[in-house]
């Protein structure tokens, strides 16, 4: 086939694809202006966050991100280069002793990279949703809207030594980074460590062939920007490459953290080490964090939280299962040789692909101390449409 | 009720193919760095992989490729200081044992193989394939010397012309097939970008 020959007919199927992205548009569009209308409502942290386009860094849930814009418009330094998703999902949430609960979730994803004529210059990602909560917490509104992730990660030299990403970002402490739970019911140990899983802010990272690396300062207040009692939060993770079998990481995070459920501060400081093993059927990955919680009216906490996480799947990732198990352990401060509260648990999961764009995900947490804490069951049916 | 009336919803709409899409969004800045030592800038290229490609594609490959390899994808193109085009990076998904394998291929501008570098793989075999004893066998060669290195129905080694360890024939046949696949589909989809950016 000539070259002339070639464009024609890629000019031919940009157009056929054009009526439907217009439609899927006009539908992403559509939920978005539904949920504009409860924006501002406070945040929760256990709305999962999607991960993002990055040097080295898996995209999960983005891996499907598949959309296109069509070439033949004047809009093309918008479009060229941009990819687009729909994901809706419905979540089903049962305890053992209280009924359950549901919650859905409606959002758009747009990641582009931004070129001039000879090169790239760095990567926008947008992501925001709305999500609707049938038993909604007192911090939140039943309907709430949400910027999941917002940034440009601008490539500050060429070879993508050293990156300036600003927006709304993904914290960079453990296993948080490279992010590969957005949107899905398997998390890692972000919560008991972070407070928040994202973040605003900027982070200077980059790639060399021996780590990569990632070091933030940002507002401490999660979803919402909020200065109230000057939260603020200084995180990073040095690492060995992701492509590795085996990856190893360090992390430290140090700030003043906003809580989302009754806006006080809480002085939070952690060291962490994590470390990855994916070199055989099984995928092992571990975390263990030190540090120290110190809330206004209550007295100063050592922490130490260990985290680790089992996982299998098919070989072409449609079905995943995976353990998980988690020990929290505290005590305060000034007895440096009292006893431990310990809290652990035990999560089974699977999230199988039933289709090209349908996944199915289950989970259930079980409560290996005696806190009283009931069993819980989660369902979820994620759809994403690109 | 109204959750599980949005689930039907989903669940009944058509739905063309099964499987999770084959498609890498990590950028493979390693691999950029370590194949291209030259390297100064590159610049990403998102193209969509239709049906009609697909076609295409298929008619330079003695095997299948998957449906879901379909889609959109990226190649990133790779340049000097004085703005030479010196290869480009293709991320290609495999399906493998343990779950999606991603491999970086890095081509030349005429499309010989110029290294490849594992991004994800559970493979126990892969320190065999990144090896030099491995390595040299694919390097520099286009197309047509990567065919000969497979059967005629291109579901084996060619014993006659490459001799690999037992247990890494698996391994070895799927990157090599994957390499065949990148080459066909760097040719078909981005040519046209390659040529100018050559100038």
């Amino acid at each position: 086939m000539t070259s002339s020959a070639f464009r024609a007919r890629l000019h031919i199927e940009y157009r056929k694809l054009g009526g439907l992205v217009r439609i899927s548009m006009a539908f992403a569009t559509a939920l978005l202006c539904g949920g504009v209308a409860a924006a501002g409502s406070p945040p929760n942290t256990e709305a999962n966050t999607a991960q993002y386009q990055s040097p080295e860094r898996s995209a999960g849930g983005l891996d499907t991100l598949r959309g296109k814009f069509p070439q033949d418009s004047a809009l093309n330094f918008i479009k060229d280069n941009l990819r687009w998703a729909v994901d809706i999902a419905g979540r089903i949430k049962t305890d053992e002793d209280s009924g359950f609960t549901n919650k859905q979730f409606f959002g758009i994803d747009l990641l582009k990279a931004v070129s001039t004529k000879k090169r790239d210059i760095g990567t926008l990602l947008v992501q925001l949703y709305v999500d609707r909560d049938s038993k909604a917490p007192p911090f939140r509104e039943t309907w709430d809207f949400k910027v999941r992730e917002f940034h440009f990660n601008y490539y500050v030299t060429r070879r993508g030594g050293v990156n300036l990403r600003i927006g709304h970002i993904q914290i960079p402490y453990g296993l948080n980074l490279p992010p590969i739970t957005g949107g899905t019911l398997r998390q890692f140990d972000t919560g008991p460590n972070l407070g928040h899983k994202v973040d605003w802010g900027t982070s200077i990272n980059g790639v060399n062939p021996r780590f990569v690396y990632e070091v933030a300062l940002t507002r401490g207040s999660g979803f919402d920007y909020k200065d109230k009692g000057g939260p603020y939060l200084v995180s990073g993770r040095v690492g060995t490459p992701s492509q590795r079998a085996f990856v190893l990481g360090a992390s430290a995070l140090h700030g003043k953290v906003l809580s989302f459920k009754n806006g006080s501060i809480i002085n939070r400081t952690r060291i962490g080490i994590d470390a990855r093993w994916q070199g055989g059927p099984i995928d092992a990955l571990a975390q263990v964090s030190l540090g120290q919680d110190n809330s206004t009216g209550k007295p100063k906490t050592d922490i130490a939280n260990y985290f680790i996480d089992l996982s299998w799947r098919t070989p072409a990732d449609s079905l995943l299962l995976y353990a998980q198990g988690r020990l929290s352990m505290e005590r305060p401060s000034a007895s440096s040789r009292g006893a431990w509260t310990k809290k652990s648990s035990l999560t089974v999961g699977a999230q199988l692909a039933l289709a090209r764009h349908y996944w199915i995900s289950v989970d259930y947490q079980h409560e290996l101390t005696r806190s009283g804490a009931p069993d819980v069951m989660r369902f979820e049916l994620r759809y994403r449409f690109f | 009720m109204k959750t599980i009336g949005l689930f039907l919803l989903l669940v009944l709409t058509p739905a063309t193919a099964f499987g999770q899409a084959y498609c890498s969004l990590r950028d493979p800045i390693g691999a950029m760095q370590s194949s291209f030592p030259q390297l100064d800038h590159y610049r990403s290229i998102v193209r969509v992989v239709d049906e009609t490609n697909r076609a295409s594609i298929l008619e330079t490959l003695p095997f299948t490729i998957h449906e879901n390899e379909l889609g959109t994808h990226t190649l990133y193109t790779v340049f000097a200081d004085d703005d030479e085009l010196i290869g480009v990076i293709h991320v290609r998904t495999e399906r493998s044992r343990w779950g999606l394998t991603e491999i970086a291929w890095a081509l030349n501008s005429d499309l010989e193989i110029v290294g490849m570098h594992f991004q994800r793989s559970r493979d126990r075999h892969r320190g065999y394939i990144e090896s030099e004893a491995f390595q040299k066998e694919i390097r520099g060669k286009n197309f047509d010397e990567l065919r000969g290195l497979l059967s005629n129905d291109g579901d084996s080694i060619n014993d006659a012309v490459l001799v690999i360890p037992r247990d890494s024939h698996e391994l070895a046949l799927s990157v090599i097939r994957s390499a065949l696949k990148t080459i066909s589909a760097t040719n078909t989809i981005w040519d046209d970008s390659l040529s100018s950016s050559s100038r």
